[in-house]
């Protein structure tokens, strides 16, 4: 009975989040030499999954294979990408160090952000118009 | 080094308001964005869209310019001994030599060369300095210009006045806002550098996200932030609470994709394979979740913290107003607010390091059903915040 008593009294409560359950990243996908076509350049969902998992795999093998990852959005040449918070280093280095190849083009992946919390990330993605001329 | 953080703070007491604390904090925002149901925009869009905070909308100029500008007599005694000012130039925190300006004081985060160089006062850097090195990387100056030290002429002010010449002589890129703007013909003569470039304005983007999916914005039941003791039940209830937490706190995420739109996952029509996406909105056990519209209010430009303050005070006061007592039960509404990353100090002027940041900013939700006030803030791993 006691809990129902105090759940009633108006309060302030604060709480800290050090361990959060996701990881998320904004990645944008580089054609080298690029398409002139931008439509082209915008690749689709089941494109980000086969290039993501081949460089999960590439670069942590079976283990990176089977990695949790979700799309969460696609925007022109940018996925936002959510995954567990535990393997955010290996996540982080397995797509900044791949490199593959598509339709005699080389591609890679382009950190925009990545961090423990998607608000976070979003804030420093817009930071960059800010500065553009 | 340690992970950043998110704290988050539920109030339901009405009389204890622990947003305002924060958001007069927090000094250099750049972003700003209100979400709430478009029912409720439309019920209050036009008695705010003529409120104070919107007619007055603050604007924000990039400059290229040396240091030294701002000591020239126009800007000095126009913005820094009369006016209140906020200036940051561009680069990276711990890796770029930076200069902030607020309420009279000038921040500079300086490398070791620049610092010995300029022969200014002041202290080692909190977190680029590894520890047990006898060499220090950085350090930051701190310096009150309003101070009676710093008069036209003074001994301290000629020593800044040489260690802008001849340290920080090169132009760089300074974002300028002015946050008590005068009347343009108050000033007899413009001040020069700020003459020479357009200055922007924060215009409202109003973007209205037709169905997409809404969760309640109610905790589960029996889930509590806090309290109830050391039992393996309450534990869990505490992690339910959290996980709820987040939950909302990445759906707001979810609102304010690039251009105004939803996430896709969000959209009320999306069908996406569970190998591409296992994303769902809120919780299934929650019954009241539906599909509906939300209206997003996004500002850009440099938003100086009292303006900040008087729009979320303006919004709540609109929603408080309503008539019908029903539509008040049921409103929410949040707003969230980015700040710059490259700001020496953060939450409070407490000094911050560049590494280990999640972002920057916070987000505050009014839940229904006086569920009460829930407030998100990011710090980063390198900053004394709680």
């Amino acid at each position: 009975m006691a809990s129902t008593v105090t759940l009633l009294l108006p309060r302030v409560d604060r709480v800290t989040i050090r361990n959060s359950e996701w990881g998320y990243a904004i990645l944008q996908m580089i054609f080298e030499p690029p398409y002139t076509d931008s439509s082209l350049s915008h690749p689709d969902i089941l494109t980000w999954r086969t290039a993501l998992s081949t460089a999960l795999k590439q670069y942590l093998g079976l283990f990176g294979s089977a990695m949790h990852i979700d799309i969460l959005h696609l925007h022109d040449d940018e996925a936002t990408i959510r995954f567990p918070r535990t393997e955010l280093t290996k996540f982080s280095a397995a797509v900044s160090g791949f490199m593959g190849a598509v339709d005699g083009k080389a591609f890679g992946f382009k950190t925009v952000a990545m961090g423990e919390f998607l608000m976070g990330l979003l804030g420093r993605r817009e930071e960059v118009d800010l500065w553009a001329e | 080094m340690q992970p950043s953080k998110c704290l988050i703070t539920l109030c339901t007491d009405p009389s204890k308001d622990p947003s305002t604390k924060s958001i007069l904090s927090h000094h250099f925002n750049h972003q700003l964005h209100v979400l709430l149901p478009t029912g409720l925009y439309h019920l209050i869009s036009q008695s705010l869209h003529s409120s104070p905070a919107l007619a007055t909308l603050p604007a924000f100029q990039r400059l290229q310019m040396p240091l030294g500008a701002i000591l020239e007599s126009d800007f000095w005694n126009t913005y820094i001994k009369k006016g209140n000012v906020l200036l940051v130039s561009k680069g990276q925190l711990d890796a770029d030599n930076i200069f902030t300006l607020n309420d009279g004081i000038l921040r500079m985060s300086l490398d070791n060369e620049a610092y010995e160089r300029a022969g200014l006062q002041g202290r080692q850097a909190k977190f680029a300095n590894q520890p047990g090195l006898m060499k220090r990387r950085r350090f930051l100056v701190e310096l009150n210009l309003r101070s009676p030290n710093y008069m036209t002429g003074s001994k301290q002010f000629l020593k800044l006045q040489h260690a802008c010449s001849t340290v920080f002589p090169t132009p760089q890129t300074f974002l300028f806002a002015d946050l008590d703007p005068k009347p343009q013909d108050s000033l007899q003569t413009p001040v020069e550098v700020l003459s020479q470039v357009p200055s922007r304005g924060a215009t409202p983007q109003v973007s209205i996200l037709d169905n997409v999916r809404v969760p309640s914005f109610i905790s589960p039941h029996d889930a509590v932030p806090q309290g109830g003791g050391n039992s393996e039940e309450a534990n869990y209830h505490r992690e339910v609470w959290r996980d709820w937490a987040m939950e909302v706190y990445e759906y707001m995420a979810l609102l304010l994709m690039p251009e105004g739109k939803p996430a896709d996952r969000v959209r009320a029509a999306d069908e996406i394979d569970p190998y591409l996406s296992t994303y769902v909105v809120g919780d299934q056990e929650d019954e009241e979740a539906g599909v509906g519209s939300v209206t997003r209010i996004s500002f850009s430009g440099l938003l100086g913290k009292e303006w900040v303050l008087m729009l979320w005070k303006e919004v709540r006061k609109r929603i408080a107003e309503l008539e019908d007592e029903e539509t008040r039960k049921r409103a929410w509404v949040s707003m969230t607010v980015h700040g710059l990353e490259n700001v020496p100090v953060g939450w409070k002027e407490v000094e911050r390091g560049g590494l280990g940041r999640s972002g920057d900013g916070y987000t505050i939700v009014d839940l229904p059903q006086q569920g009460g006030q829930l407030l998100y803030e990011l710090v980063g791993g390198q900053e004394d915040y709680s």
